[in-house]
């Protein structure tokens, strides 16, 4: 009931902002919603899980360029056009988990690395498919129910992406998996001998938060209508990355707080220093790992916990 | 920081913790743990040879002998971490010889380990939480949509992992980090998260090492309570007075070979034990010097003639701490 009313609220207040914001600012909001739905879910799969997996940006493409190809090239209708690219992904996610995750954590970093680029080559000669380098254009959203999705309508649906994508995870993290998933991290030895498949954890926590990437991925797809391949280079998987770290990996409010301070730096630094942003961003960087490992939220919690011992 | 002094209501039996007494059906069952001619080769290494025993329900089975006797090679075998060259491990008369721990902890073989393997990121609750996995466990969409169901069977989670955090000692820490525990709580800890999975079969690595005095009375009572309710406790220990009088069954092995198998008086009474001990018959001059003054002594000390002699002066000893602590 309490989660019922939490959904809503959150839902009806991020909506809100949406129908308030003009066109520049909605294009900003969108992606930036878009970047916590990601840091969401590359939080709990490096944080909570603790695999050092760089496919996160690959299977958000793979749902971005699975909604123009499944909708207009292979003509599926909507619905259908969303369940048959939830199946490519979770089977190219187990093809590329069940092997690595034998291995140790190196392995599955050089397994997705190794996809990553792969992706890209493949988008890249993809031909018609893929649209090549120039990728995929002039496509939009098809009217569901003769509705016409777009504009401020349209952030309210990818506002339902990330609070689903947020109390999804919530669920599972404070569930029976969340802690096998922890357990697995901290020690593999001790949690099998409570019961847990180590494997099958890791598998069904991999396949779990790329498929989240995907969802997040397939509404991308209309965000900008168009999908090319320079979006999902490993630039973007990195800053993910270093979202999750600063903001403090293994929580879901500092992967929502790393999120949207790395996303909203550049907008705000640009115009005072121009390009050297990425220098202050690099420092940042450093002091966040070096002087408060838990990360943003990690420095906040402190902060409250020293506020209340008042 | 030892844990507070025993008193008997924190050591009340845990409701539904295992399966019930022996029953008719029981009865007619298979032993619990059946170990047939066990083996097992490291190269041309034989760390365990043939080894044979029983464990029933309700019993608490000790493993001994010497270092390199093969009681850790034997012990891991039976958690699973080890294979078996030769032989079988049989649970409820299934073999279960190949199976990895976790399909292990499935069946109801729940371990602790000599040196604390805990979960530093977590609470002690959620410590124990992570025991009750395989009870736990449903399909993720329905921990993500079932949201009633999920949140029951969350609370009942948590109700019974009280319960066991108040039957180790350790409910007032329930909310706190690992880190804050002793070396003795943490191995209570351990048996608590044990325990958890509601096991058929619990083995302890030596849980008396690295304890206090008081903290190995608990542990004894500890052990003596989960045998009350019907599971079987198979432990490797070092520590003679903290064991003898536990254990209902004494395997003694020497050079991976059983070489005497009773109760823990005819073992005190068995030459070629004391032989394999000392390799031979001297240095019993004081025996005074060789009896612990309690039963929890934390050393790690081989037995030497006297104390494994010397009956009535350990059983003494041992009871009296007992009662002592019982009364406490």
């Amino acid at each position: 009931m309490r989660t019922l009313l939490l959904v809503t609220l959150s839902v009806l207040v991020l909506s809100a902002i949406g129908f308030a914001l003009g066109p520049y600012q909605t294009d900003v909001y969108r992606k930036l919603l878009l970047w916590v739905a990601l840091a969401l879910s590359y939080n709990f799969l490096f944080g909570v899980a603790g695999q050092v997996a760089f496919s996160h940006f690959t299977f958000y493409g793979i749902g971005a360029y699975a909604m123009p190809i499944l909708l207009f090239q292979a003509g599926l209708p909507l619905p259908v056009a969303v369940v048959v690219a939830l199946v490519v992904v979770i089977l190219v996610a187990l093809a590329v988990a069940i092997p690595a995750t034998r291995l140790d954590g190196f392995y599955l970093a050089l397994a997705t690395l190794a996809l990553a680029q792969l992706f890209i080559v493949v988008l890249n000669e993809g031909g018609e498919v893929t649209g090549g380098t120039g990728g995929l254009t002039n496509y939009r959203l098809p009217d569901i129910a003769g509705v016409a999705l777009s504009g401020p309508r349209y952030t309210v649906v990818i506002v339902l992406v990330v609070v689903f994508t947020w109390f999804a995870l919530q669920r599972v993290d404070r569930s029976f998996f969340g802690r096998a998933c922890r357990a697995v991290r901290d020690n593999p030895q001790a949690a099998a001998a409570v019961g847990i498949d180590i494997a099958r954890t890791k598998v069904m926590a991999y396949v779990l938060t790329s498929a989240l990437a995907a969802v997040a991925g397939m509404v991308y797809a209309f965000v900008d209508n168009t999908v090319n391949p320079p979006i999902f280079g490993l630039e973007n998987t990195f800053l993910l990355l270093f979202m999750v770290i600063i903001g403090g990996s293994g929580s879901l409010p500092g992967a929502v707080i790393g999120a949207v301070l790395l996303y909203l730096l550049p907008f705000v630094l640009a115009p005072l220093i121009g390009h050297h942003h990425a220098l202050v961003f690099g420092l940042v960087m450093v002091a966040a790992v070096l002087l408060q490992p838990r990360g943003l939220i990690g420095v906040i919690e402190s902060l409250t916990a020293r506020w209340k011992r008042r | 920081m030892t844990p507070p002094a025993t008193s008997p209501d924190r050591l009340r039996p845990i409701s539904a913790a295992t399966p019930s007494t022996v029953s008719d059906a029981t009865r007619a069952a298979p032993p619990l743990l059946q170990v047939r001619r066990l083996t097992r080769h490291f190269g041309g290494l034989i760390a365990v040879s043939d080894l044979d025993f029983d464990l029933q329900r309700s019993e608490i089975l000790a493993l001994i002998g010497p270092n390199g006797a093969g009681k850790s090679t034997t012990f891991n075998m039976i958690a699973g971490t080890l294979a078996p060259s030769a032989g079988e491990i049989l649970l409820e008369g299934e073999s279960v010889g190949t199976y990895p721990p976790h399909r292990l902890a499935a069946l109801g073989v729940m371990r602790t380990f000599q040196h604390n393997c805990l979960f530093p990121g977590m609470s002690l609750r959620e410590n124990v939480l992570t025991g009750m996995h395989g009870a736990l466990q449903r399909p993720l969409w329905k921990v993500m949509l079932a949201l009633r169901a999920q949140r029951e069977a969350e609370a009942r989670a948590w109700q019974y992992a009280d319960e066991l955090l108040e039957f180790v000692g350790l409910a007032d820490q329930r909310d706190q980090p690992v880190a804050t525990l002793s070396f003795g709580q943490g191995r209570l800890l351990e048996t608590a998260r044990a325990l958890a999975g509601r096991p058929k079969l619990i083995l302890f690595d030596e849980p008396a090492a690295g304890l206090t005095p008081s903290e190995c009375e608990r542990m004894a009572l500890i052990l003596r309570q989960i045998a009350r309710q019907g599971t079987g406790v198979l432990l490797i220990e070092h520590d003679m007075p903290f064991l003898l009088p536990l254990a209902d069954q004494v395997v003694v092995l020497n050079f991976g070979q059983c070489i005497a198998r009773g109760t823990a008086d005819e073992i005190r009474a068995d030459p070629e034990v004391i032989e394999a001990y000392l390799g031979s018959r001297h240095g019993a001059a004081d025996p005074a010097k060789n009896i612990p003054a309690s039963t929890g002594s934390a050393n790690v000390h081989p037995p030497s003639a006297d104390s494994v002699d010397n009956r009535p002066a350990v059983a003494s000893t041992v009871s009296g701490a007992t009662s002592g602590a019982a009364d406490a």
